[in-house]
């Protein structure tokens, strides 16, 4: 890079480049042509596209947790996939002519709805919801709903002593009497096509035949479930093209009135938009799909296939400027540049590649699936851009708009280069030495994991989530399950042996602090005693009498055992799902499983949403340092082999710690936990925060080659490059910053943190890089020789 | 009661088929429970101390002197000097789930309950140490019917022919005799499995244990040595007893299944069967002077006014009634199903309540200054009197 560039080519370009960008400027109408069809291909591609909220790619595999839980999930499966549709009355209790009605039609309506398991239907109006007496005769019961209901005062009091009797107080009738609920077990495969359950369309029609359908002022549903929150999920995800539009205009107003030419943003524009249609066409050709959190990708490569156009259009315009024709322009712009481009593009993708250390599957897919796209962006931008621009050439605008520039002092570049003099260039350094034992300090108050109640995909505050606080506030149920399994040989889990240890097991998890209570066949066991003896509490334990144990199990829902009775889930439902929740379950757990597993029953952790919760903290918390250890190693190294001096390379360095090291004390202020979506946010800044340095340092010891003292020198760069950083930084923090108001919150919280790391790593470089370079004591002609020859 | 049903299909077998089935029964029960022989008794584990312990599921509550004692599941013990404001855990040896507790006086008091356990405490219920479990019951059961078993050959060997009327019969007991035999013998391999259902003590000597299957156990010497005392009381289809209590008098009433009712004049020795009056569960006895009431199932309750030979029956509640206690000033609270329980003062028909928590009582006592505290399947829970709680 050089103020005064060369028009001809010189000794530096070398030869494979011009013979190359000669090619490429000869072949251009072909070439052109082949991008359009790739475009095509690709574009096609994208019919095949889908949104993806798979469950099993955001947990940690290989834990063995996960192992154990997914080893088992067949016969856990009946554990929970339901929806919960509950209906309040906003004006009195669920005992009332018209509630009853509307509760009738809406359990109607429920059972048609495609994807429910009708035999498995609950409410107060399906024939399996039963209360039982027992009278000297033996067992009496009968429906709920009594036979001659007509909606009088006198059936409906006769439903009230049902309803008493059923025991569904907390369960299907709310604690207040004021609300029931719906429960609509679901079907994963459809019994007549097979096909899988499509949540988002299940979602949809609870939304249209039910909530819509049936609320009022006085009556009000909520809606729980898995399903419910894949559905939300997704149609959360489908704003994000409306944040990608958002992206793209600003973007394109902020080139616009950094270059002011038409021809130069459409082609900058054009080529970036052309690389998300590759990178999003090639998902469906290597299988996967758009889940929440790859769909940060397509923002990632637009952002990043801008600023490396900004550099290009850059050049191409003082070139075009500099009356080179502009297919002549085109082709030294790619000489002088697809080298530099190449490398800084190849330290991001390596940067990303870095994220495939951490065992999750999503985090894994999105270092995959970011690297390919700054694959693509090579081919986009580095060697499509200028064939474009060879055809468009710039406008007059640009014209008169380098010549306005090139008469300016470019005054705020020279306040900026003050920073590398030596009164200024301590107080950074000693303000940067306070920052970093601020945040050092306030790192370590970062928690893993998730810190909200609710589903932690979705904001407190979503519809969702109020309405699973509804169902916890008023029925005696938790949305926070930790499951463990207990193995014992087959057809030996209703064993006495076996139960009393499940027992014990309960007994000794309930007096954990964040436990509310555990369920398991034992507790349906001693229910099920206890029924057989008139209901009487006294009977409530179980018995050392097989035949009597065998009677009580027969009862037992299938998905509290497995199919040969050789696995029980024991369900712990938890208070919260916070970390130290789940550690002191865990530590509990692990110390019974030490103490009494056995060939003859062996407790193993964990499934349930807190289960698998803990076994990503678990993964997360030795994750989070490894990946630093890679990205950094990863990046030094890169330095290192650019510049071959470790006082270059720790300029560069020092001010990305000093950004990731603020990002973690961010989360720790925000409350954001360091969990799946925000583990990959500091290896994304490094890979792509080191760009600056590079291009910045490169510049700076051009300038100090050249004989010129620190302060002149930077001024120069900045000149330079110093604006094409500035606008890099600002158009990644613009790309990702839209994702702050998305309502799913962990894309939220990527939106934030990567905003953040990018903005600072752009003042990191144009600000903290100098004052460091005076403080290492760079100087004229000192690092001629060490340093890199500039090319770079 | 499935080895009633049991007795009924294959009570016309051939009696050496019989003892060769049950030998095979008992040395497969011997392979079986020897191979499934674990390291770990969760029941011979002390009780665990247990967070909220007035929460968890408490089955009998008494009173201490100024004191409330409540036992419960897996061995919780809890005793308040506070009206039941607050707990305090005892220290237990075992975490069998207790069904019954009874004081003597502040200091002496008994628990018992599943796997045939029983613990005494000297100290106001806060320690407690194992006086009696159910392998001591079962060894106890099979001596028992293996002395009937035998005493009833002996009797045939000495009949003569001309006594067939008499001699069917004797067979015919015989052979229940040798079933019971079997089941006790595989109840030995088994372990302690049968619960007691309640226990009673007249002083700090002479107590009656009773509990499922026709389990009935006596002591003399304050539970030093507890010796089976079923041959005093007749019940062959050995149902289960569910409840002993004095009257003013002295007289021992002791209910139980299928409307089973007796009266003991010796402290326990001999009983005599009264009634029939009902034929479901009896879940209870309570007395006030002279007068005595028995209550049970669908809300039955029944009641005698000279000394259990007539019995007159109440309204019932609409709820089972599963305890229930007579306070100071002559009131007699029933609990049961549900949260329900009644009032009844002296003089005075019973009214019925029904507590919010809507969750079942097992047992209720008041504490001597006025406050009453009912447990079960919720814990502990304060019951309001007089004014409508509904």
């Amino acid at each position: 890079m050089s103020s005064e560039e060369s028009l001809t080519l010189t000794e530096e370009d070398g030869r494979l480049r011009p013979f190359l960008g000669a090619l490429l400027l000869r072949a251009r109408a072909p070439l052109i042509l082949l991008f359009v069809i790739l475009t095509a291909f690709f574009g096609w591609q994208l019919r095949g596209l889908r949104p993806d909220a798979s469950f099993e790619k955001m947990i940690p595999v290989s834990h063995p947790y996960i192992v154990n839980f997914l080893e088992n999930r067949e016969d856990l499966s009946g554990l929970g996939n339901a929806v919960r549709i509950i209906v309040e009355n906003k004006n009195g209790d669920i005992f009332s002519r018209e509630f009853q009605q509307t509760l009738q039609e809406i359990t109607d309506e429920v059972f048609y709805i495609n994807g429910v398991d009708r035999a498995g239907l609950q409410s107060l109006w399906t024939p399996n919801v039963r209360w039982l007496e027992v009278t000297e005769e033996g067992f009496v019961g009968g429906a709920v709903i009594p036979d001659d209901y007509d909606g009088s005062p006198q059936a409906l009091e006769k439903l009230r002593a049902n309803t008493l009797k059923s025991g569904q107080i907390g369960r299907l009738v709310a604690n207040n009497f004021r609300s029931t609920i719906i429960v609509a077990p679901l079907v994963e495969r459809d019994p007549k096509t097979g096909e899988r359950l499509d949540y988002q369309q299940l979602s949809a029609d609870l939304e249209a035949l039910v909530r819509d359908k049936y609320q009022t002022e006085d009556l009000r549903i909520h809606i729980t479930g898995f399903a419910k929150l894949v559905g939300d999920l997704i149609d959360g995800a489908s704003l994000v093209g409306t944040f990608f539009a958002v992206a793209f205009v600003i973007t394109a107003v902020m080139l616009f009135l950094y270059s002011r030419c038409h021809w130069s943003t459409f082609a900058a524009l054009l080529c970036s938009t052309v690389a998300v249609v590759w990178q999003l066409g090639l998902l469906p050709i290597m299988g996967l799909g758009l889940d929440p959190y790859s769909m940060l990708v397509p923002f990632l490569v637009f952002a990043v296939g801008i600023s490396h156009s900004v550099q290009i259009i850059n050049r191409f315009a003082h070139l075009s400027h500099s009356a080179v024709d502009t297919r002549e322009a085109a082709k030294l712009t790619f000489v002088r540049l697809s080298k530099p481009g190449f490398i800084a593009l190849l330290s991001d993708g390596v940067g990303f590649l870095t994220l495939r250390v951490i065992d999750i599957p999503v985090i894994q897919e999105l270092a995959l699936i970011a690297s390919t796209g700054i694959a693509v962006l090579v081919l986009t931008n580095l060697i499509l851009l200028p064939l474009v621009l060879s055809y468009t050439g710039i406008s007059q605008r640009c014209h008169r708009y380098r010549d306005d520039k090139l008469n300016s002092e470019y005054r705020h570049w020279h306040q900026l280069s003050a920073a590398s003099l030596p009164r200024n260039a301590k107080l950074i350094v000693a303000a940067c030495t306070v920052l970093f034992a601020g945040g050092w300090w306030l790192a370590q108050q970062q928690k893993i994991g998730d810190l909200d109640p609710g589903a932690p995909e979705l904001r407190p505050h979503s519809r969702y989530n109020l309405d699973t606080a509804f169902l916890t506030d008023n029925y005696s149920t938790s949305t926070d399950v930790f499951v463990v399994m207990a193995h014992t040989p087959p057809q030996q889990c209703g064993n006495y042996q076996s139960l009393a240890a499940i027992d014990h097991f309960q007994a000794v998890m309930e007096n954990v602090p964040g436990v509310q209570s555990a369920l398991s066949l034992v507790d349906i066991s001693k229910l099920v005693i206890m029924g057989m003896n008139e209901g009487n509490p006294q009977w409530h334990a179980l018995s050392r009498n097989q035949y009597i144990l065998n009677n009580s199990l027969s009862r037992v829902p299938s998905n509290l055992l497995n199919t040969d009775c050789s696995m029980v889930p024991v369900i712990l439902f938890l208070e919260d799902h916070k970390a130290d929740t789940l550690d002191q379950v865990i530590a509990a757990a692990e110390g019974f499983t030490e103490q009494y597993n056995s060939e003859h029953i062996s407790f193993r952790l964990a499934a349930g949403n807190a289960g698998v919760e803990a076994a990503t903290n678990i993964v997360i918390r030795t994750a989070q340092n490894r990946m630093l250890i890679w990205v950094y190693g990863v990046v030094i190294v890169l330095c290192l082999l650019n510049f071959r001096s470790l006082k270059i390379t720790a300029c560069i360095i020092l001010p990305l710690m000093l950004t990731s090291l603020l990002g973690q004390a961010l989360m720790a202020m925000l409350g954001i936990g360091v969990k799946v979506a925000t583990l990959p946010v500091i290896a994304l800044g490094v890979g792509i925060g080191v760009d600056y340095g590079i291009y910045i340092y490169t510049a700076l010891a051009h300038f100090l080659r050249e004989g010129q003292d620190l302060r002149s020198a930077y001024f120069s760069a900045l000149k330079t490059s110093g604006t094409a950083v500035a606008f890099t930084g600002l158009t990644l923090a613009v790309g990702v910053g839209t994702w702050i108001y998305s309502p799913i919150k962990f894309q939220a919280d990527m939106g934030l943190m990567l905003t953040f790391m990018f903005f600072w790593n752009m003042v990191g470089a144009l600000l903290v890089l100098p004052a460091l370079a005076w403080l290492f004591g760079a100087k004229p002609h000192q690092q001629v020789t060490s340093a890199a020859d500039g090319k770079a | 009661m499935t080895n009633n049903n049991k007795q009924v299909t294959a009570r016309h077998w051939p009696r050496i088929v019989r003892q060769v089935c049950a030998a095979i029964a008992l040395s497969l029960a011997g392979v079986v429970t020897g191979s499934s022989a674990y390291a770990n008794d969760f029941e011979a584990l002390p009780a665990l101390t247990v967070a909220e312990a007035g929460k968890r599921v408490l089955l009998d509550i008494t009173r201490a002197g100024g004191r409330l004692v409540a036992v419960g599941e897996r061995g919780v013990v809890l005793y308040s000097d506070t009206g039941g404001d607050t707990w305090q855990q005892a220290v237990v040896p075992h975490s069998n789930t207790l069904t019954s507790v009874t004081f003597i006086d502040a200091q002496n008091g008994w628990a018992a309950g599943h796997g045939g356990i029983i613990l005494h405490s000297g100290d106001g219920g806060q320690t407690w140490h194992k006086q009696f479990d159910g392998n001591q019951a079962n060894r106890q059961w099979l001596n028992f019917i293996q002395q009937r078993r035998d005493s009833l050959a002996e009797t045939i060997e000495e009949l003569d022919d001309s006594q067939q009327a008499e001699r069917d019969d004797l067979e015919y007991r015989l052979d229940d005799a040798e079933y019971a035999l079997e089941d006790a013998a595989l109840a030995l391999q088994t372990g302690p499995v049968d619960p007691f259902l309640d226990i009673w003590f007249g002083d700090a000597k002479n107590g009656v244990a009773v509990g499922a299957y026709g389990m009935i156990y006596r002591t003399e010497d304050g539970g030093e040595n507890w010796v089976i005392a079923a041959a005093g009381i007749e019940n062959p289809d050995r149902y289960h007893y569910y409840d002993v209590d004095a009257d003013r008098s002295g007289r021992l009433y002791l209910s139980g299944e299928a409307g089973l009712m007796y009266r003991s004049l010796d402290g326990g020795r001999q009983w005599q069967r009264l009634g029939p009056f009902y034929d479901g569960s009896l879940f209870g006895v309570v007395t006030r002077g002279e007068e005595v009431m028995a209550y049970g199932l669908r809300g039955h309750i029944f009641k005698s006014v000279d000394g259990g030979t007539r019995w007159q029956s109440l309204p019932a509640a609409p709820f089972s009634l599963y305890g229930g206690t007579r306070l100071a000033d002559g009131t007699v609270i029933l609990v049961g199903a549900g949260g329900g329980y009644l009032l009844g003062p002296e003089g005075a028909p019973f009214t019925s309540k029904l507590h919010p928590s809507r969750s079942s009582f097992s047992s209720v006592s008041g504490d001597g200054s006025g406050r009453v505290v009912a447990v079960g399947m919720n814990g502990a829970a304060a019951l309001p009197q007089g004014e409508a709680s509904e």
